[in-house]
């Protein structure tokens, strides 16, 4: 198979698995019911793994494919404009911090998670023209943390296991 | 390349520790500094459509421009919650009742935002 071939089937399977993660995660019942926002990340399992594996622009391209499939399947304007605020400065503060070298794919991760919390909630704050919003930024620094690290220590082994297959040689 | 693995895993952990520890000390202050809230003023999408004492109760329900979709809005004891709602996530349901100042019950498929303050800036509020 072609490096060409091989790239753009692991990039759709790479769209259809974040999307169903997403899906998946959607149904199942929140972790703390009095603070919205507060989510597993799954979907950036896959982002993350792109990211390592191809690089920003493949992440990029998967990761705002999902958004408008999950727009087109799901439809809500506003969910969709917080999750793009979350996707574009959680992954463009991923690809800086993995350019550092100075995290592992775990501190990438949570910063990751952090920084998809803080654009959500920047939106919001914007949107509902309400600063006391941001008290939320509190518990979603928490709980992000510890779900960009789960969600990095998962993506770790993923990238070990699939580089020698996939890692694109330039 | 293992000395860098090893300290990249030691930026990992000083990360996330750093991340948690600002973010725990966030929370005890807010915990720590919080004061009661007097009244509750009720925006959507940015525009103030309500402003109410917590010393009453009282529940008011606000409809979207279509007529159905609607936040039920009810403030019991002095403190204030969504009771009910239309909108798909119902996360403002969810939320627990609030009572002091800062605090807030966001609904984003609506745009409405409880919010509740102190007593310093209450002229105009409808007792």
């Amino acid at each position: 198979m072609s490096e060409k071939t091989k790239k753009l089937t692991f990039l759709a399977l790479s769209c259809t698995l974040a999307l169903m993660l997403s899906y998946i995660e959607s149904l199942l019942p929140p972790v703390v019911t009095s603070v919205p926002g507060i989510k597993m990340g799954l979907a950036n399992l896959v982002i993350i793994t792109v990211l390592y594996l191809y690089g920003l622009k493949e992440a990029a391209a998967v990761s705002l494919l999902r958004l408008v499939m999950t727009f087109l399947l799901f439809g809500n304007p506003l969910t969709a404009l917080y999750s793009l605020a979350g996707a574009v400065i959680s992954l463009l503060a991923m690809a800086l911090f993995k350019r550092l070298r100075l995290f592992s794919t775990v501190g990438v991760s949570v910063t990751g998670g952090v920084l998809h919390n803080l654009g959500q909630i920047l939106v919001a704050i914007v949107l509902f023209d309400s600063l006391s919003i941001g008290y939320y930024m509190l518990i979603l620094t928490l709980t992000g943390t510890l779900a960009g690290a789960l969600i990095g220590i998962t993506a770790s082994f993923l990238i070990k296991r699939l580089e020698n297959v996939y890692k694109h040689h330039s | 390349m293992t000395s860098r693995l090893h300290r990249a895993r030691r930026n990992d952990i000083l990360l996330i520790a750093s991340l948690v520890f600002l973010a725990l000390v966030g929370i005890l202050l807010s915990l720590f500094l919080r004061r009661d809230g007097a009244y509750c003023v009720i925006t959507k999408n940015g525009e103030e459509v309500g402003r109410f004492s917590l010393s009453a109760d009282r529940e008011i329900t606000y409809y979207e421009e279509d007529g159905v979709g609607f936040n039920t809005v009810r403030i019991e004891n002095g403190r204030v919650s969504v009771t009910a709602a239309s909108c798909p996530d119902k996360i403002c349901v969810r939320s627990r009742a609030i009572r002091y100042h800062g605090e807030t019950v966001v609904c984003l498929p609506h745009g409405l935002v409880v919010t509740v303050y102190g007593d310093e800036e209450g002229p105009d509020i409808i007792v």
